[in-house]
Order: C-alpha cells, then structure tokens, then sequence
C-alpha cells in the first residue's frame, strides 16, 4: 500500500537525525565487525596458504623474526649470513636435504606503491656495475598493473635503476605484489651485502623425524629457527580457534548491539509519536497496520545501516589492513547482500516488541498524550 | 442510531494513584441526525464517554451500539473497519501528520477504508475545495493557521462520508472568528444529515445543537433539547 510507503518515508523524513543516528551505529556495528572477519579471514587463508607452501619442506628464518609478520609478508631488518645455503650443502645434512632456496625478503615502496622484492637465489641477476646499468628484474601481473610496468621500462627502487625483463604469470602465492631479481641485486638494492632473510630446505623426509632434523639445522646454522608445516599448523590452529572463539562472542555481541539500537530507536520513535500513533488507530488503521510501519522503518533503518555498514567495513578492510597491520587484506565483496539481509533481519526482529506494544496502545489514551 | 446501556468506565489504579471511575452506568440514546453537544466540567468524563461511542475504549461494564451493532463484541480488526466506515473524529489538537500534505493527511482514512490513492486524493481535494482550502492542497499543517488546521481535520473527518462525527472540543484552540467559522461547518455538515456529538466547556456553543447533555461525575446530570430550539434534522 502506497500509504504505508508514504508514512514511512514521510516520518523517516520528518526525523531524519534520528534514523540516521540509529543507522549509524549500526554501520559502525557492521563495519567492524567486516573488518574482523576480515582479519580473520585472511589470518586463516595465510596458514593455509603458508602449509601448503610448506608441504613437506621446512623454512628457514632469523631467530630475531616474527614468524607471524614474516607469513604476513612484513619483513624486518634481522637476517643471516648468505653462506648459510652454503654451509648446509657442505654438511652432513646434506644426505637428507636436497632443495636450498635462500632469498632476501623487503618491504619498499615505488611511487607511494607498496611492493615485496624477493631476491632469489637460483636466479642469476647481474648486479649493476656502474651508475648506467640498471639491474634486471620480473615484476607480478599486480604489481606490473599498479606500476603501470611494462618489459623494457625502467623504474628506481631505493635510487637504484630497475630494468624490467617481463612479467611472472604465475608468482608464488600472495606475491602478487612481488618484484622478483637475484639475490645479489636485492643485496645490493637494500645494502645489505652478505645477507639473506629465508631459506627454503627440502628433501625426502619420508623416514625422518622433521623436528629432529629442525633442531639439527638450528644447531648447524646459530641464529636460525627451522619452522616446519607441523610446527606452523599447530601455532596458527590455536590462533585461528582463538580468533574463531571471539569471532562468534563479537558476532553475538553485534546483534545485540544492533537490536538493542533499534529497539531503543522504535521505543523512543512509539513515544515521541503516541498522538500519531493514536490517531492512525482513530482513523481505522488496524493494529498490524500500524505495526507493519513500525517495523518498515526498522527494516528500512537496518537496510540502510548494513548497507553503509558494509561500505565502512570494505574501507576499515583495506585502509586499515594495509596500514595497521601491515597486510593487503582482501575486502569481502560480493556480500552485500547477506551482510543487508541480516541487519535487516535483526532489525525487524528487535523492533517486533515495541512495534507490537505500539500497535496495542489505547488509542484514546494516547490522543490526549501532551 | 447510537445507544448505550448502562455504561460505566473505570480507569485501574496505576502508578500509586487510585482508580478513577469516569463513566458510571450511562445510559444514552442519540438519533441519527442529532447534533448533541456533551458538556460538564474537567473530569466529568466527556471525552471518555465520545471514546466510548467511538468505539476506541473498551467500557468495563455496560453496551454500546452503533445500529445493530454491539461494537464492543467485535474484534480490534473488524472494529477498526466501523471506525473506518461510519466514525469521523475531530480533535482539539487536530492530530494532523506533519510529515505529509494537506491532501495526503485528509485523504488518509479514505486510502485506509480501502479507496485507491489516486480516487482518495480527488475525493480530498473536493472536500478541501468545500470548506475554502483548496490552495493548500500541497501544505503541510505546519504552513497553515491554527485555523486552517482545523479545518483540514475537518475534512480528515469528513472524507468517508461517515454517519456520525465525534468532535472533542474542536474550538478549544481557535479565536472568536474561527470558532464561528467551524461551527457553522459542523451545523452544516449536521443539516446534511449526519449524526455530531460535540464535546465542549462552552455552554453557548453547547446550546448551537439540537440537544444538550450535562455530565457530571461520569453520570448524565442533565439531558434536554437545545436552547436554539433546532431539531434534528
């Protein structure tokens, strides 16, 4: 009925700070809780990812690194000494290790664009020789795109000229922001010479026990923690429960939040319009009449709130991934339409009380309400 | 038309304060076409006993007939329908929405009685039209005179053409001028035929009807024909 769309919008109109107060909050609801599911999202996506890189090899980092930061693709300073591939290779060890991948891992910026320069081992890049010779280097199809990067330009990465040789179709898994050059130029470009921060063993460990074969590799090479896929899984398993836990204890705490709102908005709305509300009774609406326009505005305030919710909690995503915790959280898109689908729910729900409590006033009471 | 037997009303104690009985044992018979104007000091229970007839309050003993219908054994839904149909209400405050338009407010009751927007809108217009409104088609009540107001709640209460009109001290809030003015709308509305009762505290607007009804202490004190010496019509 074209009268109950006009009433509701009218009111909505008519006391707009309110509504829009009351949508507020429920997008600021929403949106945080997009953003930790998110964060939880993506924390569950990398031990995933990092397992499955794993596999069956074992990784190699300084002791001084955070593990967590390092999965995160968030690299600090620390690193080891680039003879360690090396030493490995020379040591008994070397009967049950047959893959040594060493690289040299960093954060750096082009043009205000975020990228990882992985130096890797296995290639071999020349370094510059002189000011004129630029170093080479693939880049990721992402990184290539933001860069506006084609093979044969040149670009700076820390003042020092870059040579582009082509673009990796396939990079490793969350690389996509990668550049990709020898070891050597990566040493070079961030004047750490000597120095590498990952090293990547594998082998056939089929009749080994792995943690053994760890704590031989921290023994060999001081300075070092071995992380292995079991070790990693079982870290992050206890985290990502943790996070799960809290999500379902926020998620509760978020409908509440989100129902108490639009509880307290419907109730307050009932008492500020009892005269409105006693004379649509007078008139001959019915008592589900006024109910249903009731909890229209509910469900239209809980639409508008989840919507805005959703677009706050994409923005919290990526802003707030990138620069807080220093990771490209993916944003959920596409889930709109369940995120607006549930605030609408719990709206229309929560207002089923005090819409009902409305509807069943005594009209002519609330006509001589002042 | 409208009669009632033996109809009392008691508000329950609420709040630390005790029961107040607002109509005890009425028993009231009006006529189609009468215009009654019910009168009596505050408290007396006048606008309890236009609610009663309007079927919004339920007596708590007694009943109350609209025709051959006993309102108060139909359900809250089929009630509303009566109220819808055959029950225009004017009030002191005029209760007008503000959210929406002179026509949108009058055509309101129309479009709930069931009557398409577009048919409730022109049925609007044509009663603005008939009581001097029809440049204020498209305000809103917050744009019009207190007087203006009133008139357009008049015509709220007029759209669905209903038998009998409850008017709860619908001058109150008006100046000399509109007072006279909406009275000689209510007299004439009355000589077309439909059934008023009018609550009022001023005995001289009282006697404008065709039979006056003093209450007092929720009982009929006093019930004679109009000084006017109109009859119903």
């Amino acid at each position: 009925m074209r009268t109950g769309r006009d009433l509701v919008l009218g009111d909505l109109r008519h006391r707009w700070v309110e509504y829009l107060l009351g949508a507020v909050v429920i997008a600021v609801v929403t949106g945080a809780l997009i953003l930790q599911r998110s964060v939880t999202a993506s924390v569950d996506d990398r031990v995933h990812d990092l397992a499955h890189k794993l596999g069956k090899n074992m990784l190699v980092v300084p002791e001084a690194s955070e593990p967590s930061d390092f999965h995160l693709l968030h690299y600090d300073d620390a690193g080891m000494p680039d003879d360690y591939p090396e030493r490995i290779r020379r040591s008994g060890l070397s009967q049950n290790i047959g893959l040594v991948a060493a690289q040299l891992n960093a954060n750096v910026e082009v043009n205000g664009i975020p990228l990882i320069l992985v130096g890797e081992h296995a290639r071999d890049g020349r370094p510059p020789d002189n000011a004129s010779l630029a170093a080479e280097a693939e880049l990721a199809p992402e990184a290539a795109r933001r860069l506006r990067a084609q093979p044969g330009d040149q670009f700076l990465i820390r003042e020092t000229p870059v040579f582009v040789t082509g673009v990796r179709e396939f990079p490793p898994d969350g690389l996509g922001m990668g550049v990709f050059t020898s070891l050597t130029t990566a040493q070079l470009i961030m004047d750490r010479p000597g120095e590498i921060n990952a090293m990547r063993l594998g082998g056939c460990w089929c009749r080994l026990d792995v943690p053994t074969l760890a704590s031989e590799v921290e023994r060999l090479l001081p300075g070092t923690r071995a992380i292995t896929v079991a070790g990693v899984l079982k870290a992050q398993r206890e985290t990502v429960s943790t996070m799960k836990t809290y999500s379902l204890t926020l998620y509760v705490v978020g409908v509440l939040l989100v129902g108490g709102t639009v509880v307290a908005l419907i109730s307050n709305q009932v008492r500020r319009s009892l005269r409105e509300i006693g004379l649509l009774l007078a008139v001959g609406a019915s008592t589900a009449a006024v109910g249903r326009l009731l909890i229209g505005k509910a469900a239209l305030v809980g639409a508008a709130g989840g919507l805005l919710g959703y677009l706050v909690g994409i923005w919290l995503t990526i802003r707030l991934g990138s620069s807080l915790l220093h990771v490209p959280l993916e944003p959920p898109h596409g889930l709109w339409l369940p995120v607006v689908a549930a605030c609408v729910l719990v709206s229309v729900v929560a207002a089923a009380v005090p819409a009902r409590r409305a509807a069943l006033l005594d009209p002519s009471e609330a006509l001589r309400k002042d | 038309m409208i009669a009632l037997e033996s109809v009392s009303k008691v508000f329950p104690a609420r709040n630390g304060r005790p029961a107040v009985s607002a109509l005890d044992g009425v028993n009231l018979r009006i006529a189609a076409g009468e215009f009654v104007s019910i009168i009596g000091p505050s408290g007396s229970g006048k606008s309890t006993l236009l609610f009663t007839i309007g079927a919004m309050l339920r007596p708590t003993a007694g009943e109350v007939q609209l025709g051959e219908t006993s309102i108060y054994e139909l359900g809250a839904r089929q009630r509303a329908q009566l109220r819808q149909r055959y029950i225009g209400f004017v009030f002191q405050t005029f209760n007008l929405l503000p959210y929406l338009s002179c026509r949108d407010n009058v055509a309101l009751p129309a479009i709930l009685a069931g009557v398409r927007r577009k048919a409730a809108q022109e049925q609007a217009h044509a009663v603005l039209g008939r009581l001097g409104l029809k440049d204020r088609l498209s305000h809103r009540p917050a744009e019009l005179s207190v007087g203006e107001r009133q008139r357009v709640a008049l015509c709220r209460s007029l759209i669905n053409r209903p038998n009998v009109l409850l008017a709860d001290e619908p001058t109150g809030n008006l100046d000399q001028a509109m007072i006279e003015e909406v009275m000689s709308l209510l007299l004439e509305i009355n000589a077309q035929g439909q059934t008023i009762v009018l609550v009022s505290h001023d005995q001289r607007l009282a006697e404008c009807g065709t039979r006056v009804i003093h209450l007092r202490y929720g009982r009929i004190y006093d019930d004679r024909p109009a000084l006017s010496g109109r009859v119903a019509s």
